[in-house]
């Protein structure tokens, strides 16, 4: 029977395994949207699934390490601003990602529409996240 | 990083192996930390003294170079 791991020293060891193997993983993706780039054409690249695991893991990558950046953030002190800030600032960027759908050639209505929601949301996630973490550290920091 | 667990492991006369079942670790990291080729943890401090009968400040205190 296989027995949970308890040992810490052993937990770290697995991350450091766990942080090659995502290395080694992503040099094979690179590798292979680079192979399918050069040989069929940059579409066929593009349009292959292991492009999208490797957008999607860097998404996710990037998201976790905001809390990183936010905790090296020098301005702590500071309280965030408020939220409609935000709202405004992605329905702008929603906008214009909508109107860029819209009037660049090959747009129309609905594609802007599409592209203007998908910018919208993007960006309110994500920003939202970061002032989530903006509040906590100044909540923390007043206790 | 220097300790004194083996000596208060010794102490508790305990082995290694019963040392590292009471806090849930491998003998290993028991050797490694005696050693002082692992840095535990505070939680696994605890423990170890927790285990021994000792105080952090007994097993794990050093001072600072120059201090006495």
């Amino acid at each position: 029977m296989i027995k949970k791991m308890q040992d810490e020293r052993l937990k770290l060891r697995n991350l450091k395994h766990i942080s090659m193997v995502f290395f080694i993983q992503t040099v094979g993706i690179l590798a292979i949207i680079i192979y399918d780039g050069v040989t069929k054409g940059i579409d066929a690249a593009l349009s292959s699934p292991v492009w999208f695991v490797f957008c999607i893991s860097m998404v996710v990558l990037s998201l976790l390490n905001l809390s990183i950046s936010i905790d090296t953030y020098e301005n702590i002190m500071r309280r965030p601003g408020p939220y409609y800030r935000i709202v405004l600032l992605a329905v702008c960027i929603g906008l214009l990602f909508g109107l860029a759908g819209k009037f660049l050639p090959g747009g129309s209505i609905s594609g802007g529409l599409i592209v203007g929601s998908v910018g919208f949301i993007c960006f309110l996630a994500v920003f939202s996240y970061g002032y989530y973490l903006k509040k906590k550290r100044y909540d923390e920091h007043k206790e | 990083m220097k300790n004194k667990v083996k000596f208060a492991r010794l102490q508790a006369e305990l082995t290694q192996q019963q040392l590292a079942e009471k806090t849930g670790v491998t003998r290993q990291t028991i050797s490694l930390i005696e050693k002082g080729k692992y840095n535990p943890t505070l939680n696994l401090c605890l423990e170890i003294c927790y285990a021994t009968g000792r105080s952090l400040d007994e097993i794990f205190w050093i001072p600072r170079e120059g201090e006495e």
